[in-house]
């Protein structure tokens, strides 16, 4: 035995030498500390509290009893007030061709949709709401509170909010997204970005799907009372966009703007001009991968001495059980946002396919979405975005499912399904009539593989008459 | 109008740039919310958690998420921690038990079929000579054969190095459990690398 014992012992040290060198290479330092800081940024320091008596502790613990019994009663969802009317959560938020549309939340939060803007709520509950931007510009006042969990989804891009005020604008049409930050703080996913973007108050960002730019400027009050007024996004066609609009970014007349402004191709860090600390410049300088504990508590991790983890939930163990159906009407007894936002990657990867393979594609899309959200830069989360290509094109989407494609093809050049998705992407871009695109992606398609299983559909759409 | 780097990123004050001190200095600075305290957190131990976690998982195509998972478990913890100078335990304690839940998460996906075998990834780094990386994948592949709880036990105590107390408290358990494993993992470990072409040599060659 201890001749073994030394055997082992001498053979793992070089084993260990060997990861140590093999560990250099897969390790990016700057990412993890950017994902760490962000991470800081949705969980501000609390100081410790003083230690109390255990006396009075138990006296108070008698006291809260009480209100811990009433806390546990499932709590009911924000109500919605649209222009000073309650409204029901689930209407669709129009505004004027002239007026902009106020929406308050009976948590105190507020919106204010501009005019000509689009949106709706996919979900609220009693600690927010999910919403989505269709088109045009949403002012935002959300009430911090500790289990506050707002989300604005734009396209492709989604926002996770916990108490701030900001601005935001998305022109699907030109694939644009601005989001301006007066207060706290907000984490931003989407494509081009190479994970969440934490944005900080003061600053601006803006992203173009259809460049793969994104931009970084500052964020000003004025910019957001002076455009209040006015339409949400330029008219089509007059070369403007959510880039330009009111946008202090950039400004050529300001050399200090131009220096700091960073334009950056797809998946390439935003680079800062000048560093002026380190730690702060690393969430700037390196893209940020994940950051999905920052919205919600995680499970309490072991102290000193590891606990067991938690039984898994009843549609996990459906699931497990071959019962994908069962499993989803377990999920959705349980909240389905829930599991979405909290179920492990596997498990969420799991269910998305589960709900795909049973045809609940509202179900496969939320659970897909929370793996991109949550999990972003991860295999999972890559092939979701393929998968909710397919989901959109089945449901007609086909600007939705061309850009995820894209952005499938955009992370994952090389991946299993990249010939596909590129296949795919001529099929929604003649789908939505756009034969110029189709044309060009269709030639595209046949150079890079000319015995695709798309090579007679590109080959058919090459000799249509333009 | 001010420079955007002076609006985006002001300097941080001087006694938010830098954290000096033991562990325990900086356990309580941590709890007082000191936010140079909570960088280095991660800045001290970052490479020892990415170090517990290659050790005991190899070239996981999560190993970044996991990392994360650990400071983000280690966020939440750190104010009930009782000892702060066992601050480094502590953190490989939640280390192995988020490398332990990975394991065990991905054996029940591939039970289930949703991941196939060959998503698990081969070494593939320059940075190793061919024959060492073909040792390593080897060592990996014995490793991903054993029950979980001897694959931790053995890869801390005789890849990482660890004194045999340190393997028993950072896998939140006794040391008499931790030689049982132990002694079971040295059995399997063993059988199978002296069968493996690629293995074989090695471990013969430490006792030549």
């Amino acid at each position: 035995m201890m001749a073994s014992e030394q055997r082992l012992r001498d053979f793992g040290r070089r084993m260990a030498e060997a990861q140590d060198a093999a560990m250099a290479d897969g390790f990016d330092r700057d990412a993890a500390a950017a994902r760490w800081e962000a991470l800081l940024l949705e969980a501000p320091p609390e100081p410790r509290r003083s230690l109390v008596p255990v006396a009075a502790v138990l006296a108070v613990a008698a006291g809260l009893l009480g209100l811990v019994w009433l806390s546990m009663r499932p709590a009911p969802p924000l109500s919605v007030v649209v222009d000073a009317v309650p409204r029901a959560a689930d209407a669709p938020l129009i505004a004027g061709a002239s007026s902009p549309l106020s929406v308050g939340f009976s948590d105190g939060s507020a919106l204010t949709l501009d005019a000509e803007g689009r949106a709706s709520i996919a979900a609220v509950d009693a600690r927010g709401a999910v919403l989505e931007l269709e088109r045009g510009r949403l002012h935002a006042a959300i009430v911090h509170r500790t289990d506050s969990r707002w989300r604005v989804r734009c396209g492709p891009f989604e926002v996770q909010v916990t108490g701030t005020r900001f601005d935001l604008a998305w022109d699907p049409g030109r694939g644009e997204l601005a989001v301006s930050l007066f207060e706290g703080g907000v984490l931003v996913w989407g494509p081009a970005l190479g994970g969440p973007q934490p944005v900080r108050a003061g600053e601006r960002l803006t992203v173009s799907t259809e460049r793969g730019e994104v931009r970084w400027g500052s964020a000003t009050p004025e910019a957001s009372v002076a455009d209040a007024g006015e339409p949400a996004l330029a008219p089509a066609g007059d070369g403007a966009s959510i880039a330009d609009a009111g946008e202090p970014a950039n400004d050529p007349r300001d050399p200090a703007r131009v220096e700091g402004a960073s334009l950056m191709g797809a998946g390439e860090p935003a680079t800062a001009p000048a560093a002026p600390a380190a730690a702060e410049s690393a969430s700037r300088t390196a893209p940020v991968v994940r950051a999905p504990q920052a919205q919600r508590a995680p499970e309490p991790a072991p102290t000193v001495e590891p606990t067991p983890e938690p039984p898994a939930p009843t549609w996990w163990a459906r699931l497990e059980g071959g019962d994908p159906e069962g499993a989803l009407h377990a999920a959705e007894a349980e909240g389905f946002e829930r599991v979405c936002a909290e179920a492990p990657m596997d498990q969420l990867a799991a269910l998305a396919r589960a709900a795909r393979l049973s045809g609940r594609a509202t179900r496969a899309e939320q659970a897909f979405s929370a793996l991109r959200v949550r999990f972003p830069g991860t295999p999972d989360a890559v092939t979701a975005a393929f998968m909710l290509g397919r989901l959109a094109q089945q449901q007609g989407a086909h600007a939705a499912a061309a850009g995820w494609f894209e952005a499938y093809l955009e992370e994952a050049p090389a991946g299993p399904f990249a010939v596909e998705a590129e296949g795919r992407r001529i099929e929604v871009y003649a789908a939505s009539g756009d034969a110029r695109r189709a044309r060009e992606v269709a030639a595209r398609y046949l150079e890079a593989h000319p015995d695709g299983p798309h090579r007679a559909y590109a080959e058919g759409i090459l000799r249509a008459p333009p | 109008m001010r420079p955007r780097l002076q609006v985006v990123e002001p300097l941080a004050p001087a006694d938010e740039r830098g954290f000096d001190g033991d562990d325990v200095a900086l356990v309580e600075a941590f709890r007082r919310g000191h936010p140079a305290a909570r960088r280095e957190l991660h800045a001290r131990y970052a490479g020892h958690v990415r170090r517990v976690l290659y050790r005991v998982l190899g070239p996981d195509p999560d190993l970044a998420d996991l990392h994360h998972d650990v400071f983000v478990r280690a966020l939440v913890s750190l104010p009930k921690l009782q000892d702060p100078a066992a601050l480094k335990p502590w953190l490989t304690s939640i280390t192995v038990h988020v490398a332990r839940s990975a394991i065990n998460r991905r054996q029940r996906a591939r039970w289930l079929g949703f991941r196939p075998p060959e998503e698990l990834p081969e070494l593939e780094a320059e940075t190793v000579p061919p024959e060492v990386r073909e040792a390593l994948n080897a060592t990996w592949a014995v490793l991903r054969a054993m029950p979980t709880d001897d694959r931790i036990a053995f890869s801390l105590r005789y890849i990482d190095g660890m004194e045999l107390t340190d393997v028993a408290e950072a896998c939140g358990t006794s040391l008499a459990t931790i030689k049982r494993r132990l002694a079971r993992a040295q059995q399997r470990f063993m059988t199978r690398a002296l069968r493996s072409p690629v293995l074989k040599d090695w471990v013969e060659e430490e006792t030549r």
